[in-house]
């Protein structure tokens, strides 16, 4: 009977936990990793990891989009700086949001549709990142981390209309909360198993028992097919046994150097700029450290009120005010500071690849979501906003495609990484921006 | 906008028998998908350059009513970083919008600027000085003032809507681009949530030349959009029947291109945070039928300037702040420039002459039935 | 949509009240088909979440998808197992759905009885609630053992976190995680030649409902009465009155007609920009619609499913098909359905004008004879088409702006001037070419290039003029019918039938027409038969 042996599994279970940490001593290079240093030696690999980053007022109609669609693309023009992790990259276009019938407010009703997959982001609705959290996040010290480099505390996450996670807007301040005093070593020894876990196993085990029972007057061949469904039985018990011990440590973790400078907190470009890149550093070594699973970056708010020193003019402004140059085809200042945040995202993935885990890179271990506020700006047009994704969830996603998807609904890419990143969802997004149809043709 | 032309002949019958009112030997409906002042673009209509951009008609006008030159550097600076993100408090932010705001001065008082736009001194902002621009001889006259049309040579153009607002950057329409100006940017924010408007050419037989019917109605419903977030076409639509939603002229079509006779009124409800209703008086219209199904036109007459003013002043300090937009100068450049229907009392005009240009792809049209009109 | 659904049922309520067959042949002896273990489908899934826990709980995940095996993913569902990743989605689905029956929200409206002590065990009131549950999710009367033990595994739970609905819900998913549920596994009863009751049960509630059994089928089940004619036959009316009909024919057509593409299927933007996400929701919708709607609320004739004029279209469908259909709700209601009669003489005549056919067996960008024509052959008279071979040049078929070749026809004739493709294309082609009126999303069309379209062809050696007779063709085939029997018949029992069932399939075929080839009285007439619950002897492993 399973409920016995689920009886002594309990005993089991009491003496191995009993609401205290078991602490495991451990020699400090212990074969927990596996030759590559990117899983633990029995094969599960370093959880994948998901990051929003958003930049306001998008990129130039007709010069970001590449040329050709599937593997291989072409970077155009205005992303051309990415070039050197185009492998790591998906680029999205001819996504839309749907209004509905429902008035648009430029600047709030893109961020909206993206981060929540409703035109009005209802009051109930979490955000995506926030949604991935409750499913990833919750082993973690951090359940999400937000930073935002425009000086103000913005930023999309959200666990319903009212509770906002608001963004660290100063990278001191960031250090101070991720690697500051109450920051604990991922290679310490002490480790406290989830019961949880353990339960969740020992109701497979009950499952299992089952198999004599169900076998009986089974044919041959679907014999074969049930065998195959109690080696699946198995292999999720075993992984849940794993989850029992004590993680591996992180190799790729080390404590970024105290940063004491900061630029002035602000919406001048370069002051923004400066303090992305001490964000992208920092960020880059928390995740590496196993301190957060999600995170939330915005280079600058939607409606995007970066100005040059000395100008009041901001980026804003100047989409509408400025005419289309008839040589080029683009507004030429709009076009500047759009290649500031080509110029951010470079300097982004720079720092996430540049953590090396086994023979792949930490950026390869996450899903970043990239979105912005308008497609064509000068109209602050709702179609054909420039989406991208960068790096594989841990493997579960196929990059360095351009899909051009003329039409559908951007919840389309974050019900994509939502079940890249191993949620069980079927469907995101209400009205006209409902989908279930992710990028099936990414997810591996 | 490209499309394949539709396939009408066999529909034209299906349409016959469902509608109840007798229809004429053909008939052509269309939702229009873009409206927008009719901008003509010309390098050079400007010769005096393009209206200065907000940080500068902030100074001049601080400068004008007396603020110091200390006071106009804080209020700016204060702006500057009240931008959300800025290095100032959202206390400072909201101050410098307030004094932006009430930067009008009435017995040397604070006003608001654009409820009260007389109490900021006139600016004479820039404005187009050019031969060209879209419209009609609405007044019969070709004096010095009025333009020629650039598609139809038709002289003595009454636009000096387009006059006034010609030389504001983002009312410029662009190379690439015609649709880019603030009213394509209204249109593309509001389409959707705006009750179609639909264009109607009645006649024998609309491809030969002839006299025809051309009607211009607001819709029960939106205009949904396509793939390519272009209004899609084919759609049908029922007609409001309220009357102050149907212009109906008579027309005459030659070489593809349909003019209206006489001028009549032209009275569409638009939004309540831009123009809330278009009355054009003394209007004419021309449209032209395009061989892949679709239609464009201009519509022309004389709209009260106070309610074009309104789009302006409705957006207040967002007009000007995140446009660029001179409110109290584009104020005082509509009333110096309305050419119509003076104020018996005043003797000040209360209407200028303006033009639109419109695009539409084909749709279909019902009549409401009587128990939808109840049910609104 | 729901109140038009219930519009329908309560017609078929009352369409269905007696359903005596025509004419009472003897039902041919059969040698049974094989027992196949099927797994359930993500319909029938959560199909079952909704009727055991109700419409509050949504199920979230991924399913692995079936294989299409002779035309049916049906027959699929009787090839797959469950992968380890599978696994680990359906256990995730499982704790998201029980976490869901024990959240406060859903608690106090879908458990029977509260907890004496929240942070405790409290063996009762489990034992209320998995006893109320487990006979529905493994489709038979559950033994009290197998209750005890779920009741030990929810208590030792309950304790172990001090919470007795997180225990509940642990236990809870282990019920949904079981091959009990995932997997509908046949019995033979005593005898070895049929299957037993509880078999009996699910095989009715899946062919006719597309879900497990209701409580009043496993009742009836485990008190003998599916073992005897009469009560088998009572068990069958209610079925077929129940308005749950609806969702076995919905899902028997979904399957037959491989509305499962629909998923992936895609236009070209700038050839067909109405073409957008709404569209093919709602095209397949439409075909839903009037297949419901002609079988069962008018218990029309199956074969005039080809030739009706009357359909249901949404404005948006009206854009496509370039058909005035206005809203008939306020503006910001969703649109709504709107019954549509073609005129007499329209060229829309029948499911295979549909564009869940015309557009569905299309290219994104452009139309194929072939394809249409290769799938009215499988799909409606079970016939099979053979692939192409490998090394064939399309590159005159795909060049739609070709000056020469303009229309389909000219290039599909120019391409099968070459030897090998001539054969294959006298199959197809002649049939799909007289679709070619309608494009690659559904829209009417007269001429292709400039040049009129010519809808002329033959099939099995009856010549037509246009789609109209195409339709009138395909109505008399006579294969239109007895192919409909077999695949539903495949559908209910799993297996394709062999050769021992034959006669039986035959006798089917018969009555049918004797039936006027109304579908309820085919469903009858199978889930009524002794042929149905038959199984051949068959090796079991040990």
């Amino acid at each position: 009977m399973s409920a016995m042996r689920f009886t002594s599994r309990r005993t089991v279970l009491r003496g191995m936990m009993g609401g205290t940490a078991v602490t495991v001593g451990l020699p400090l290079l212990d074969c927990f990793l596996n030759a590559n240093g990117n899983a633990l030696a029995s094969g599960k690999p370093l959880p994948a990891v998901f990051g929003t980053w958003f930049g306001g007022l998008g990129f130039s109609q007709g010069f970001w989009e590449p040329k050709t669609t599937g593997a291989n693309y072409t970077m155009a023009q205005q992303l051309v700086p990415l070039e050197p992790f185009r492998k790591k990259i998906n680029v999205f276009s001819g996504l839309k949001l749907y209004s509905d019938g429902k008035p648009i407010q430029p600047h709030a009703t893109g961020p909206a549709v993206c981060y929540t997959g409703d035109v009005e982001s209802a009051p109930h609705l979490a955000s995506l990142d926030s949604l991935i959290a409750d499913a990833v996040g919750q082993d973690t010290r951090f359940r999400s981390l937000e930073v935002a480099c425009h000086g103000a505390p913005d930023s999309f996450s959200r666990r319903s209309a009212t509770v906002r996670n608001p963004a660290e807007p100063s990278p001191i301040a960031f250090y101070a909360r991720v690697f500051g005093a109450d920051f604990a070593d991922p290679n310490a020894a002490d480790f406290k198993p989830s019961p949880q876990i353990m339960l969740r196993k020992s109701v497979l085990s009950s499952v299992a028992e089952q198999r004599q029972r169900f076998m009986q007057d089974v044919g041959v061949a679907d014999k074969a097919r049930l065998d195959e469904y109690f080696t699946s039985l198995r292999e999720l018990e075993n992984q849940l046994q794993l989850q029992m011990q004590k993680p591996a440590p992180l190799e790729a973790c080390s404590v970024p150097n105290k940063n004491e400078k900061e630029a002035p907190l602000g919406s001048v470009v370069d002051d923004a700029m400066e303090n992305h890149r001490l964000f992208a550093a920092l960020l880059a070594h928390t995740v590496a450290c196993g301190q957060t699973r999600v995170f939330n970056l915005m280079l600058s708010s939607a409606q995007s009120n970066f100005r040059e020193t000395g100008s009041a003019d901001t980026f804003h402004v100047v989409t509408h005010e400025e005419g289309t140059d008839a040589v080029l085809g683009y507004q030429p200042k709009t076009y500047w500071f759009q290649q500031q945040t080509v110029e951010a995202l470079r300097v982004f993935l720079m720092a996430f690849d540049g953590i090396k885990e086994g023979p792949g890179t930490l950026l390869d271990r996450c899903l970043i979501f990239n979105s912005t506020d308008t497609g064509y700006a000068k109209l602050h047009a709702i179609d054909n906003i420039p989406l991208m994704t960068f790096g594989s969830a841990a493997g579960r996603l196929k990059t360095g495609y351009h899909i051009a998807a003329t039409g559908d609904s951007v919840t389309r890419v974050g019900l994509t990484c939502q079940q890249a990143m191993g949620m069980q969802v079927g469907r995101w997004g209400s009205g006209g921006n409902q989908t279930n149809k992710p990028f099936s043709e990414l997810l591996v | 906008m490209a499309m394949k032309p539709p396939v009408r002949s066999a529909l034209l019958l299906a349409l016959a028998a469902l509608a109840p009112q007798p229809a004429a030997a053909e008939t052509r409906s269309f939702v229009v998908s873009w409206f927008t002042a009719a901008a003509y673009l010309e390098e050079n209509n400007c010769p005096h350059g393009l209206n200065p951009d907000a940080e500068a008609f902030f100074r001049r006008d601080l400068a004008a009513v007396g603020e110091s030159q200390e006071q106009i550097d804080a209020i700016l600076d204060a702006r500057a970083g009240a931008v959300v993100g800025g290095s100032g408090t959202p206390a400072a932010a909201a101050a410098a919008a307030n004094a932006l705001t009430f930067r009008g001065r009435i017995d040397g008082k604070p006003a608001h600027a654009y409820a009260f736009p007389g109490s900021v001194p006139d600016a004479h902002i820039k404005t187009i000085e050019s031969k060209w621009a879209y419209g009609f001889d609405l007044d019969g006259k070709t004096g010095a003032a009025s333009f020629e049309d650039p598609d139809t040579h038709e002289k003595g153009v009454d636009n000096e809507y387009f006059r006034a607002i010609g030389c504001h950057g983002p009312e410029r329409p662009s190379a690439a681009d015609p649709n880019s100006t603030m009213w394509a940017y209204a249109w593309h924010n509001l389409r959707q949530s705006l009750p179609a408007w639909i264009v109607t050419v009645e006649g024998a037989d609309l491809s030969k030349d002839g006299p025809v019917v051309v009607k211009f109605e607001k819709a029960m419903e939106f205009a949904p959009l396509d793939v390519n977030s272009h209004t899609m076409a084919d759609k049908t639509f029922r007609i409001d029947p309220d009357p102050r939603w149907h212009n109906e002229y008579k027309a005459t079509l030659k070489s593809g291109q349909i003019t209206t006779d006489t001028p009549g009124g032209f009275r569409m409800l638009y939004d309540s945070y831009w123009v809330p209703e278009f009355d054009l008086r003394r209007a004419r219209m021309r449209l032209t039928l395009n061989p892949d199904g679709t239609v464009v036109g201009i519509v022309g007459g004389y709209e009260n300037w106070r309610s074009l003013y309104f789009a302006y002043a409705s957006f207040g300090i967002n007009a000007e702040d995140q446009a660029g937009l001179d409110v109290p100068g584009t104020y005082y450049a509509l009333k110096r420039l309305a050419d119509a229907d003076p104020d018996p009392v005043t003797g000040e005009n209360t209407r200028i002459s303006a033009a639109f240009r419109f695009e539409g792809v084909p749709a279909f049209t019902v009549p409401l039935r009587t128990s939808q009109v109840r049910d609104r | 949509m729901r109140h038009f659904r219930n519009l329908l049922v309560s017609s078929v309520c009352l369409a269905l009240g007696s359903l005596a067959p025509a004419v009472a042949a003897p039902e041919p002896p059969t040698t049974g088909g094989d027992v196949v273990i099927r797994r359930l489908t993500p319909d029938q899934y959560q199909r079952i979440v909704r009727d055991v826990f109700g419409p509050t709980i949504k199920v979230n995940g991924r399913f692995e998808p079936e294989p299409r095996v002779n035309g049916l993913l049906a027959l699929g569902a009787g090839k797959v197992s469950v992968s380890g990743a599978g696994l680990a989605g359906y256990e995730a689905m499982a704790r998201d759905i029980a976490d869901q029956v024990v959240s406060p929200a859903n608690r106090e409206t879908l458990l029977p009885c509260t907890p004496k002590e929240a942070r405790a065990a409290d063996d009762a009131c489990a034992r209320q609630v998995l006893g109320a549950v487990a006979n529905l999710i493994y489709r038979r009367t559950v033994s009290e053992g197998e209750l005890d033990g779920l009741v030990r595994n929810a208590g030792a739970a309950a304790g172990e976190l001090k919470d007795f609905h997180a225990g509940l819900s642990l236990s809870l998913a282990g019920l949904l995680v079981s091959p009990e549920f995932i997997f509908r596994k046949e019995v033979p009863a005593g005898s070895g030649d049929r299957i037993d009751a509880f078999s009996k049960a699910s095989r009715l509630s899946f062919f006719l409902w597309d879900t497990g059994p209701d409580s009043e089928l496993l009742r009836a089940a485990a008190a003998g009465e599916l073992d005897d004619q009469k009560g088998l036959a009572r068990q069958v009316d209610r079925m077929l009155a129940s308005p749950r009909l609806e969702d076995g024919v919905r899902a028997y057509f979904t399957d037959m007609l491989g509305f499962d593409a629909f998923h992936t299927l895609t236009k070209d933007a700038v050839l067909h920009p109405k073409f957008y996400a709404d569209v093919p929701k709602d095209a397949a919708e439409q075909t839903m619609r009037t297949i419901v709607d002609h079988l069962l609320v008018r218990r029309g004739d199956y074969r005039d499913l080809f030739t009706t004029r009357n359909t249901f279209l949404t404005p948006v469908l009206g854009a496509v098909y370039r058909v005035p259909v206005a809203e008939t709700g306020a503006n910001t209601e969703p649109s709504s359905w709107v019954a549509h009669e073609y005129p007499e003489g329209d060229p829309h005549v029948g499911l295979l004008t549909h564009a869940s056919f015309v557009a569905l067996h299309s290219h994104p960008g452009r139309t194929s004879p072939t394809i249409r024509g290769k799938a009215l052959r499988e799909v409606f008279l079970c016939q099979k088409v053979p692939d192409p071979p490998g090394n064939v040049d399309f590159t005159v078929v795909q060049d739609t702006g070709n000056a020469i070749h303009r229309t389909a026809r000219e290039r599909l004739k120019a391409h099968a001037t070459e030897a090998m493709c001539t054969g294959c294309h006298k199959i197809t082609d002649p049939m799909g070419l007289a679709l070619e009126n309608f494009d690659a999303s559904g829209g009417f069309r007269r001429d292709e290039n400039g040049v009129a379209i010519d809808t002329s062809g033959e099939l099995d050696g009856v010549k037509f003029t246009n789609v109209a007779g195409l339709s009138k063709v395909i109505h008399d085939h006579p294969a239109l019918t007895s192919c409909l029997v077999k695949r539903v018949y495949a559908y209910a029992a799993g297996h394709q039938p062999g050769v021992g069932e034959d006669a039986f399939v035959k006798y089917l075929t018969t009555g049918f027409s004797e039936d006027r080839y109304q579908l309820p009285a085919l469903l009858r007439r199978i889930a009524t038969s002794d042929a149905f619950y038959r199984i051949a002897k068959q090796e079991t492993a040990k």
